[in-house]
């Protein structure tokens, strides 16, 4: 249910419904009614805490003076050095200012728009023009890579060492296995070889970035988090070696980790300690500092709640269908990865969309032809799964970029492309954020027939309405694996070992 | 009480003319999408406080002779007639819309206290109830200057 509602019309509103029905029937604190933060990527989770999606590190307010000062007090700057003068510039707006040409530079790492973003075209105008410098960084040759000036060839997870935190807070240590290939590198080099071209200094001249292996980068984070929700103060490399990842927060007062939050109904909605002042959640119009403090929240849950509102495209005579997108099972993101793991690829080797039986029968379209679908801003040509999609809408999956024998090319006339985004609006959640994937309006109409059923699995969302007329989809050859001693696991519940801290128990019963 | 019916007025065209305002803010800003969705969202807000004072306004023409309700000069305010270009353009665009919803907003807070002097219940809630959503738009409004701010006035073309 992540994107479903974390990238529909209303996004932020939605789930803040989900929250206070949660809040309000007390399903919070205990077994079964655990928090888990709504993230579409494993490590979208830090992202988010170490300030890389464009907010300040530790989950401090940029509208918060004093959580400036204490970060510029961190790094040795001065405030006015630290971004806090707006709210975060979000993805979109990035976007936006790099299609106006007030930003000219671009530095992409470990995404791809060209095939992730809303409205395709307009995207890849902004990526190929001469107004905007782009800098690419991956592992692969992406869609986006094809279109920028400068590639930069990354390591991947097995070749370079990390943490990685997931959407239920616990740390993990991942080290380097093997080498990167060529003239790769880990991100953390790269962007210190640029810090170092750039010669950052803090207030004193001394280097203002004071840390080169992971570990040491890992420290000063840590040194970061001290007295935020998000407290890694108790972490190390060497507690992260084993045998088990560790929750947060780990400080003092809870060394092992913490398994779960808010076992007594406390949250950090304390004005001082806050991430954010909250938002209108029709418009995103910010609440201040002073509005903030007269709810008086101090550590009370707030219910927040706005009207209904229609998306923003609706089916109409012209575009008489909804259009939806999302993912499959087989496939990660822009398949960067996944296409390159023949049991995955196989098991969804090419771009589909969904449609019902009934809408199926008004368009003369069968299992496997191939349809046209056409929404105000772009279309595609794929074939078609006829399905358990609803009736009236069409389900188009994300993850299917350019052939990589045409990436240079736009889609020729006719529509060539494959990518569900050609179709999506340029519009998103004013308080998130994220673009908006789920709601648009389209049209769909035959092509030629097919020559065979739509390669879409049959074992997930993409099942066909009519089982007989599509072989089932199979897995690959088996893996190998064996089987390793099993580590006592701290925290887990099954295990025996009784918890190391009294502390931690503290509230549990 | 000749002047609440005054003040009735103006609520409704000073609201109208911010209504059409952020309508043309819109309309004139379509590569900005949350520009364009949002202000149409806002002037629908607009249009609904309109609709809300309608029966009101009847209520007051009626009770109110036709002599005294010959208006003050240079009473109504006019809306935003064409949009300004670029990021600059649109910074001041939205300074614009906020100056209207703050004469939207205060007329309210006068017709609050004209309706609780003639204890018209009617008329508090919705100077009340529209009161409210004027604030939201306001606060939007100063939420996306400061966030257009720095880009438009240090960078932009």
């Amino acid at each position: 249910m992540l994107q479903g509602f974390y990238q529909s019309h209303q996004a932020t509103a939605a789930a803040v419904a989900v929250n206070n029905l949660h809040l309000l029937r007390g399903m919070i604190g205990r077994p079964g009614a655990g928090i888990l933060q709504m993230n579409g990527q494993p490590t979208a989770q830090n992202n988010r805490e170490c300030g890389a999606d464009g907010d300040l590190p530790g989950f401090r307010n940029w509208d918060n003076q004093q959580h400036v000062r204490d970060l510029a007090e961190l790094w040795n700057v001065d405030p006015v050095t630290i971004p806090h003068w707006a709210p975060p510039t979000n993805a979109m707006e990035i976007f936006g200012y790099a299609q106006d040409g007030s930003i000219g530079f671009l530095w992409i790492s470990a995404t791809n728009p060209a095939v992730s973003m809303p409205e395709s075209a307009r995207i890849r105008n902004i990526l190929a023009g001469d107004q905007c410098f782009v800098v690419v960084q991956d592992l692969f040759l992406t869609e986006t890579g094809q279109l920028a000036d400068v590639v930069l060839p990354a390591a991947g997870w097995g070749e370079k060492t990390g943490t990685f935190t997931n959407a239920s807070r616990t740390v993990h240590l991942s080290e380097r296995a093997v080498n990167p290939p060529g003239q790769a590198r880990s991100d953390l080099d790269i962007f210190l070889m640029y810090a170092d071209a750039m010669d950052f200094r803090d207030k004193d001249g001394a280097p203002l970035i004071g840390w080169r292996t992971p570990e040491q980068a890992f420290d000063a984070w840590r040194r970061a988090t001290a007295g935020r929700p998000v407290d890694y103060t108790g972490l190390s490399y060497q507690l992260l070696r084993g045998p088990t990842g560790i929750p947060w927060p780990v400080n003092q007062d809870t060394p092992d980790g913490t398994d779960r939050l808010y076992t007594e109904p406390v949250f950090p909605t304390d004005t001082d300690h806050c991430e954010t002042y909250g938002h209108d959640l029709l418009t995103g119009g910010a609440v201040t500092e002073q509005e903030h403090r007269a709810l008086a929240p101090s550590g009370r849950a707030l219910l927040k709640g706005c009207a209904y509102t229609p998306a923003h495209e609706q089916p109409s005579g012209e575009y008489p269908l909804f259009y939806t997108t999302g993912r499959t099972v087989y496939q990660f993101h822009t398949r960067t990865k996944t296409r390159r793991s023949r049991s995955l690829n196989d098991a969804a080797p090419d771009a589909w969309v969904e449609i019902n039986p009934d809408d199926a029968r008004a368009y003369g379209i069968s299992e496997g032809d191939l349809v046209r679908v056409e929404s105000p801003r772009g279309a595609i040509q794929v074939r078609a799964r006829v399905g358990n999609v609803m009736r009236g809408a069409v389900f188009a999956p994300f993850h299917y970029g350019f052939d990589p024998e045409q990436l240079h090319h736009e889609p020729a006339e006719g529509g060539l492309s494959t990518q569900a985004n050609e179709l999506t609006m340029t519009i998103w959640d004013p308080v998130s954020k994220q673009p908006y994937f789920k709601t648009a309006a389209c049209r769909v109409s035959k092509v030629r027939g097919g020559d065979g059923p739509s390669t879409a699995p049959t074992t997930a969302a993409s099942a066909p309405a009519s089982v007989t007329a599509v072989p089932p989809t199979r897995g690959g050859q088996p893996t190998s694996s064996r089987v390793i001693p099993s580590p006592d696991y701290p925290n887990d519940p099954a295990g025996t070992t009784p918890p190391a801290s009294p502390a931690d128990m503290s509230g549990r019963s | 009480m000749p002047h609440v019916a005054t003040y009735v007025r103006l609520a409704q065209h000073a609201e109208q003319a911010l209504a059409d305002s952020f309508r043309t803010v819109a309309e004139g800003h379509p590569q900005q999408a949350d520009i364009f969705y949002t202000c149409r969202a806002l002037a629908a807000m607009s249009d609904a406080h309109v609709a809300a004072l309608k029966p009101l306004t009847r209520r007051y023409q009626e009770q109110t002779d036709a002599e005294d309700l010959e208006e003050p000069e240079r009473l109504h305010t006019a809306g935003l007639p064409a949009i300004r270009q670029g990021q600059v353009g649109l910074l001041r665009d939205l300074q614009d819309l906020h100056l209207l919803a703050t004469l939207v907003q205060t007329t309210w807070t006068v017709l609050a206290q004209g309706a609780q002097g003639l204890r018209d219940s009617e008329l508090l809630q919705v100077a009340t109830d529209s009161n409210t959503e004027t604030s939201r738009q306001l606060s939007w409004l100063v939420t996306r200057m400061k966030a257009a701010a720095p880009q438009a006035l240090i960078v932009a073309p």
